[in-house]
């Protein structure tokens, strides 16, 4: 007996200094260091997600939609995000370092080790990618020694951030073109849900971001509009090419996050802009049915009452396409009593017509319905050929010498492209969302709303129609072109106007700052506050009016 | 008396005749023996053996086994501290064999330490609060550690709610960690328990409208310590002292609570019985007013669940919909216990059922718990104890907190009769005029279409060996197991606010765990010259694997049928949380003993746990750390010359450090989630890994002293500590930069400074009549002295709640809080915005606006014995400390408060003009007048720091109880009955109390959330401790 006893206690004794016994902290249930496969899928719905949630404010901005209950919507009036504590538009600047930013380091550490360079190439993509929204979004952030093992981050500049994505591009391009190692379409296809695998699209997806890059600093010397053009000619040759996926729509959380079920645009209906380029009121100086955009209907929404002249949500009638003017709310929307009269002279919500109130549609999956882009098993979208050809169509009027030709070519495909873009969203199952006709069309094509003459062209038709073309899907792009001619600024080709014709923009003066723009959003203050005041103080992002500081890539 | 004193000195004359009368009376001799203890048959170590004739002395030695040289006829006394001396005189036989009995007076003097030790309560360097089992067992709570309240000094119980199955969190000595786990740990007879509460953050798979919130604020699981059967527990000793934290480790760092259990006692079996029923009713309810209608701005809406509207039609039907939602609590306890035994061996079985109906519809706990208990002597060196306990226990509980039914309760229209909650179709009733059912669910339509229920088996057993090798060696094993499963249903009804936008919403989650452990121990115990000398080596390890695995699904079919099967299964989810930890102690122990009256101990320890292993790369990480302890005591009244009237006086002083390990395994590696969205795959936690994470660590030191005056009449302990616990381990909130949410950080210092006292008394004693009190009195100041790295403020995520949230800042206190207040400008007049004429609220978390911890506690219990009644109580006192009145924050930005009837009076705020001017040397002083029944904003945008009402005290009468015994003379006529009694006990009767709210003590969170104080002092729709009252019947056999 004492001798059991002895030897239990011994063995015991030995157990404790067994690594056996003590290296068990290794989470069972997930991977401590997944597969490159495996981290890759996520990615892309993290990216779409990124990109929506924060557009929600952009969109104030830009005035594609404003918050319909709430007159005082800081973003309405150009203020900026609070400097105290607020999870409230930071989703790029989370999804930059964590959801995109860690999973493509894992990818490039991992796939260079094991020569899986196709996923290394992709990895840096995604990152240049989400450090050029997250540097046009809020300008200075860390980056060189972002993702570290450290507590306290030193932020970059606006240009030594655009030359690291600039590396970044040019790392994609390097690994994407090797064919050496593990790559393999087979390889890639297993996580890409994009491209299916396809290297050369990827490549595509990489000149296209060169060209944004590019395009980005029209205001500074250094641009360059034949890198421009070479880089969107090199990008996507048609719509097949564009970054596009799929969203399952089973449940919250792989559904598209512009849809219903997700519920995060309820309170965002269409501004006044987007709804006056669509209904004639900018082309042609009023909204008949004849001076209509065939998009109008497939795009906006109208509310259940389409007659009823009310003077603000719709001071002339254009067949219901109610929208809100910026730091207005919606007389009607206290209004719930879905009989009444004020209800159905809602504006209605960007999900579809006469939708006024969620209620049936959160967690409805099965159910096709929406419109446009804001459907719940709509494809998520981050790149199009049409926008890329507005891109070439700009640059080309930016040469030395303009070159109208390219341009006027550009600046039709990127109008066609863009219905075929729409005509690709349109749900057959919802009532009265068709196809736009080829009838439509041509005749859109031959109206006053389309430059008809290459002499006459101006980057003004350009950049409406790309603006027209970028609705919802792409607000950051359309910001950084807002950006980029200050609002307000004249047409550089035709210096009697302005870029964005008719455009106003409804600013009070913030926090008594004066009437400035905004160009930024400040860092938020929930993860910086803390560790970096010290950066913070010193980029200016603790004063007031720190998102009104111009951006590197705006400036001269 | 008089006849015993008379009789004890003719003994002592007859003994000095006899001695004196044959001076040279047998031969030279030795005696021996074996001294055990009558309660359980174990050897007793240290009893003093003493030949009074000659003076001589010695004590026995682990196996209770002495020698000393004795005649025939000569008298030897053998005392023991705790038992009754025995005296003996020597007869021809050489061996005598000795049973002490405990002694009713010293019960509190043998000390039962850590891993089973029985020590001396003289030779503690430090504080140990014993409570008797009895006095828990008595208040007949299904919950035992609600029965402590009040009765050890420096502890804080809180309970989450007053409803059945519920969980209570307890502190000892103030919070050491700001984000660590708080709680003590809980041992039984030697082996450490599981008092895990069901964490559900982050372990059940979400709602996909995620409209639900899981952060422990709306649900609430007991706590698993409730398992034990309160009258299986012999005793509870508290250890909150520093060397009681050596001895455990990284889980005793917050104090232990050891439970020990009763064994069978020898003799004829006797079999007890009792049985109570207990009555329950609700106590202060907050007052709703009956004189707005809903509505905002003055006008009637009945669309709102806001009461800002006209005022009631004079005539309106008013329905008491709070009494006609409550209901009366009843519930039944029936014990059995069957026990008897030889000198071999002894055996106890015991057996409980409690059947709780709670207060609000549908609530319940229902409990079996079924134990055996033995004690074999397998030889005169080996005796084995082994215990296994089955419990089985079912829970229905109710919502708390946010959308649960006490805030829906609180802002039923009175007007609409909250019995209706279903439309003649069946569907849910909505109190709106519109039907709409997005809005809080009748209280009743929650309780009876949602569910939280769980049932959990747990099985709980260990093995005792102990092993007297020789005279100053014995060698004890304890090999334990803890293991439970429980198997939970969450269920939201698919027309319920909360189920309604996922079509119902089913999660089903089975949490498993298996706790192995055991403790190895060497004790050595030799004299050299005066000194005894103590030398205890030990070894322990524990091995721990705990998973949930849960599912979730939602589109419920049929809503009357609770299934996992009953949902589309498009929508199903599921989630396996692991958590396994190893760890080990290495324990060695010296106290050296000079004559009894000088101790001095010094105890070093080697943890490892395997939360500190680096998994990447296994060498770069030690799982090990080391940790000690040293104290000394003084019994100065043995040496120094004191007066009369003081018959002990003790001096002790003790320091220790004590390592900590994180809370949660798997911390220093990155963790990798499945990614819910398109196409799956693994997405990084939000929690990044910390590869260079130390364990945290305190320094503690305590000093203090005991005095006993009048033989003992009055005792008073007094303690002073100074504990600070450094290198804190926090899960913090990091620059995104780094690439994650969370991280674990070390830094930050915790200081903790207290005294305790603890004063008993028997002021009067005599035949018929007995008075015993009580008196403890605990004062602690907790501060944090660093924050790390400049860190500004932290916070608990689970605490947020509303816009308040547990935050500590530098400076503060671990259980500051801190919210939405009223702007102020740098003058402190209140900003009052130029458009509206109400004060400006602001969020800004880093100013602290209260601090829930309190001044002092204290507790009385005292206990009148006449004949055979005895009347007996406990007393919590509380002095300070601020409460959150989180349910009076709602019902007053509701409009449903009494505070809101003062709304036709106009006013004008007194502040000055949020204008540009205000930090100005000429602000503008406001003169808008409001109405507030014109503005709701006046109530409804309140902040949330405003409802903090500060300098909380309350006297709670925790428990009264009236027993009556079966006189002796009736036991005596027949031969069935051992003894009867009847008895009736009331659990908190009143609340005397300046809080306005209806019960200080509950938590916004509950007691799963381990990491710093959680909700503690946070009164956020939680319903307060009923009053109950119970009659019973006990009866032995």
């Amino acid at each position: 007996m004492k001798k059991i006893f002895i030897s239990l206690v011994l063995a015991t004794l030995l157990l404790s200094s067994c690594k056996k016994y003590f290296d068990i902290n290794s989470n069972p249930e997930t991977p401590q260091n997944p597969d490159v496969t495996t981290l890759l899928t996520p990615v892309f719905s993290q990216m779409a997600r990124s990109l929506c949630l924060d557009s929600r404010y952009m969109g104030a901005y830009v005035q594609y939609w404003h918050n319909f209950n709430s007159g005082g919507d800081a973003y309405d009036i150009h203020g900026g995000n609070p400097i105290n504590p607020s999870g409230a538009t930071a989703d790029i600047w989370q999804r930059v370092y964590l959801q995109i930013g860690v999973p493509a380091n894992l990818i490039i550490n991992k796939g260079i080790k094991d020569q899986n360079w196709d996923y290394v190439g992709v990895a840096f993509a995604l990152k240049a990618w989400a450090v050029q929204e997250a540097t046009d979004y809020c300008g200075e952030m860390p980056f060189t020694e972002a993702w570290k093992d450290k507590i306290n981050f030193p932020y970059d500049d606006q240009a030594t951030v655009y030359r690291g994505i600039d590396s970044m591009l040019r790392m994609a391009e390097f690994y994407l073109s090797r064919t050496d190692g593990t790559v393999s379409n087979s390889s890639l296809k297993r996580a890409d849900i994009v491209y299916g695998g396809n290297r050369s699209k990827w490549l595509k997806f990489v000149y296209g971001l060169m060209a944004r890059r590019f395009q980005r600093l029209t205001n500074k010397a250094e641009y360059s509009a034949d890198s421009v053009i070479k880089y969107v000619d090199l990008s996507f040759s048609s719509a097949a090419d564009n970054f596009i996926f799929q969203n399952t729509a089973t449940r919250n959380d792989d559904s598209n996050p512009f849809g219903l079920a997700r519920n995060n645009f309820t309170n965002y209906r269409q501004g006044r802009y987007i709804t006056e380029l669509l209904d004639g009121t900018i082309f042609y100086g009023n909204p008949s049915p004849a001076n209509r955009d065939p998009r109008l209907s497939r795009m906006l929404t109208k509310s259940f009452d389409t007659t009823t002249i009310s003077s603000s949500t719709m001071p002339v009638a254009n067949g219901g396409y109610r929208y809100l003017i910026p730091a207005t709310s919606d007389p009607n929307s206290g209004n719930t009593t879905s009989t009444s009269a004020a209800f159905r002279q809602r504006v209605s919500t960007l999900y579809g017509d006469s939708i006024v109130v969620i209620t049936n549609f959160v967690n409805n999956f099965s159910a096709r319905v929406g419109k446009y882009i804001f459907q719940n098993n709509a494809p998520s979208i981050l790149m199009a050929y049409h926008e890329l050809q507005f891109i070439k169509a700009e640059a080309a009027m930016r040469k030395a010498t303009p070159d109208r030709g390219t341009a006027y070519v550009a600046y039709l495909n990127g109008i066609n492209a863009h219905f075929d873009f729409v005509n690709s969203l349109s749900n057959t199952a919802s009532p009265s969302i068709s196809a736009i006709s080829g009838q439509e069309r041509s005749a859109y094509l031959a109206s006053l709303a389309v430059e008809q003459s290459q002499a006459n062209l101006s980057i003004s038709d350009i950049i409406m129609q790309k603006y027209i073309g970028d609705f919802g899907w792409n607000t950051m792009e359309a910001w950084c072109d807002m950006r980029r001619f200050h609002y307000l600024d004249l047409d550089p080709t035709d210096n009697n106007t302005l870029v964005y014709k008719n455009f106003r923009i409804s600013i009070v003066s913030v926090n008594n700052l004066g009437f400035k723009f905004a160009y930024r959003f400040r860092p938020t203050g929930v993860s910086e506050n803390d560790w970096n005041l010290t950066e913070l103080r010193r980029i200016g992002a603790l004063n007031q009016d720190y998102h009104t500081y111009e951006m590197w890539f705006s400036q001269p | 008396m008089a006849m015993r004193k008379i009789a004890t000195l003719l003994k002592g004359v007859a003994l000095l005749l006899f001695f004196f009368a044959s001076p040279t009376f047998g031969q030279s001799q030795t005696v021996s023996g074996t001294i055990i203890a009558d309660d359980d048959g174990s050897p007793l170590l240290g009893v003093t053996v003493t030949n009074k004739s000659t003076n001589k002395k010695t004590t026995t030695n682990t196996a209770g086994f002495y020698s000393i040289a004795a005649e025939k006829g000569q008298v030897l006394a053998f005392s023991y501290v705790g038992y009754s001396t025995k005296e003996m005189t020597v007869g021809d036989a050489k061996s005598y064999s000795i049973k002490l009995v405990l002694s009713d007076k010293d019960v509190n003097e043998v000390v039962v330490t850590a891993y089973g030790i029985k020590k001396n309560k003289r030779d503690l360097p430090y504080q140990a609060i014993v409570v008797s089992g009895d006095d828990v067992a008595n208040t007949k709570r299904e919950n035992f550690i609600n029965s402590l309240a009040g009765r050890i000094p420096g502890a804080t119980i809180t309970s989450t709610t007053g409803l059945p199955g519920s969980s209570t969190s307890i502190v000892l000595r103030g919070p050491t960690s700001i984000d660590g786990n708080n709680q003590p740990l809980f041992v039984v007879d030697g082996l450490m328990i599981d008092n895990g509460a069901f964490e559900m953050q982050d372990r059940l798979p979400a709602q996909s409208s995620a409209s639900q919130n899981l952060a422990n604020r709306t649900a609430d699981f007991a706590n698993r310590a409730t398992d034990i059967n309160p009258d299986d527990i012999e005793s509870i000793t508290v250890l909150k002292g520093p060397e009681a934290t050596t001895m455990y480790g990284s889980d005793g760092a917050n104090g232990a609570i050891l439970i020990t259990t009763k064994k069978g006692k020898k003799g004829r079996s006797s079999i007890s019985y009792s049985s109570t029923m207990r009555f329950e009713k609700v106590y202060r309810f907050p007052q709703i007013q009956n004189v707005y209608n809903q509505g905002s701005g003055g006008y009637t809406n009945e669309n709102l669940r806001t009461f800002f509207g006209a005022k009631y039609p004079s005539t309106n039907t008013f329905f008491n919909n709070i009494d006609n939602f409550f209901r009366t609590g009843k519930s039944q306890q029936h014990n059995i216990a069957i026990e008897g035994g030889n000198d071999v061996s002894t055996y106890r079985f015991t057996g409980t059922y409690n059947d709780q109906e709670g207060i609000i519809p549908n609530s319940s706990f229902k409990r079996y718990i079924f134990g055996v208990t033995n004690t074999y002597k397998l030889s005169t060196k080996l005796n084995i104890t082994s215990r296994i306990t089955y419990t089985n226990s079912n829970t229905t509980s109710a919502s708390k907190g946010s959308g649960g039914f006490l805030l829906s309760l609180l802002t039923w229209p009175s007007d609409d009769d909250i019995r209706i909650y279903t439309n003649p179709d069946g569907s849910r009733r909505s109190a709106r005029q519109d039907g709409s059912l997005v809005e809080d669910d009748n209280p009743l339509f929650d309780v009876n279409k949602n569910k939280n229920y769980n049932q959990n088996d747990r099985l709980n057993g260990n093995v005792q060996l102990s092993f007297d090798a020789n005279k100053w060696l014995n060698l004890t094993a304890i090999m334990g197991v803890d293991y439970y499963g429980t198997l939970g249903t969450l269920y939201y009804h698919p027309e319920s606010n909360i189920g309604r936008t996922s079509g119902g919403l089913i999660q089903q989650y089975r949490e498993n765990q298996k706790l192995v452990n055991g403790a190895y121990r060497a004790t050595i115990r030799k004299k050299t010259g005066n000194l005894n000398n103590t030398i205890i080596a030990s070894f322990t390890f524990d091995t721990r694997k705990y998973q949930v695995n849960a599912v979730k699904g939602e589109r419920v079919f049929d809503p009357n049928l609770i299934s996992i099967n009953n949902v589309d299964p498009i929508t199903y989810s599921s989630l396996t949380t692991p958590e396994n930890n190893n760890r080990t102690g290495t324990f060695i122990n010296y106290t050296g003993n000079y004559k009894n009256w000088l101790t001095l101990s010094l105890a070093g320890r080697m943890d490892g746990s395997s939360r500190l292993v680096n998994p990447y790369d296994y060498e770069s990480a030690s799982p090990f750390y080391f940790y000690w302890s040293g104290g000394s005591t003084f019994i100065f009244s043995d040496v120094l010359k004191v007066p009369a009237w003081l018959s002990y006086g003790k001096l002790r002083i003790n320091y220790a450090t004590t390592g900590r390990d994180p809370r949660s395994a798997y911390v220093k590696a990155n963790n990798f989630q499945p990614a819910q969205t398109t196409g799956g795959g693994f997405v990084p936690f939000v929690t990044q890994g910390s590869p260079l994470l130390k364990p945290e660590f305190s320094q503690q030191f305590e000093t203090g002293f005991e005095l006993k005056f009048l033989k003992g009449k009055i005792g008073l302990d007094v303690a002073y500590y100074d504990n600070r616990t450094k290198d804190q381990l926090m899960s913090t909130r990091i620059s995104y930069a780094a690439g994650a949410i969370l991280k674990w950080i070390n830094g930050g210092v915790v200081s903790n400074r207290g005294i305790e006292i603890l004063l008993n008394t028997t002021p009067i004693k005599n035949k018929n009549f007995t008075w015993d009190a009580t008196l403890n009195f605990a004062k602690n100041v907790n501060k944090v002295i660093d924050m790390p790295n400049g860190y500004t403020f932290f916070y608990n995520s689970d605490t947020w709640v509303s816009n308040i949230r547990g935050t500590v800042v530098k400076g503060g206190s671990t259980y500051a809080l801190a919210g939405a207040s009223f702007a102020r400008n740098t003058r402190g007049d209140l900003l009052i915005s130029p458009t509206s004429g109400l004060p400006v609220v602001t969020t800004d978390y880093s100013v602290v606006a209260g601090d829930r911890m309190e001044d002092f506690r204290m507790g009385f219990q005292s206990s009148f014995t006449y004949k055979n009644l005895n009347l007996s109580f406990n007393l919590d006192i509380r002095k300070g400390g601020d409460i959150w009145n989180g349910t009076e924050y709602f019902m007053y930005t509701r409009g449903q408060s009494i505070r809101t009837l003062d709304r036709e009076t106009p006013r004008i705020v007194k502040g000055v003009l949020n204008d540009g001017l205000q930090n100005t040397s000429n602000p503008t002083p406001n003169t808008i007048v409001v109405t507030p029944l014109y503005r709701s904003d006046f109530y409804s945008t309140a902040p949330d720091v405003d409802f903090i009402e500060k300098d909380i005290n309350w006297i709670r009468l925790r428990d009264i109880r009236l027993a009556y015994k079966l006189p002796a003379t009736f036991i005596k006529r027949q031969n069935v009955i051992k003894s009867a009694s009847i008895f009736i006990t009331g659990t908190d009767l009143f609340l005397l109390t300046n809080y306005r709210g209806a019960d200080p003590a509950v938590n916004a969170n509950n007691a799963s959330t381990r990491a710093g104080v959680g909700g503690v002092g946070m009164d956020f729709g939680n319903v307060a401790t009923p009053r109950g009252l119970l009659i019973g019947a006990a009866i032995q056999f």
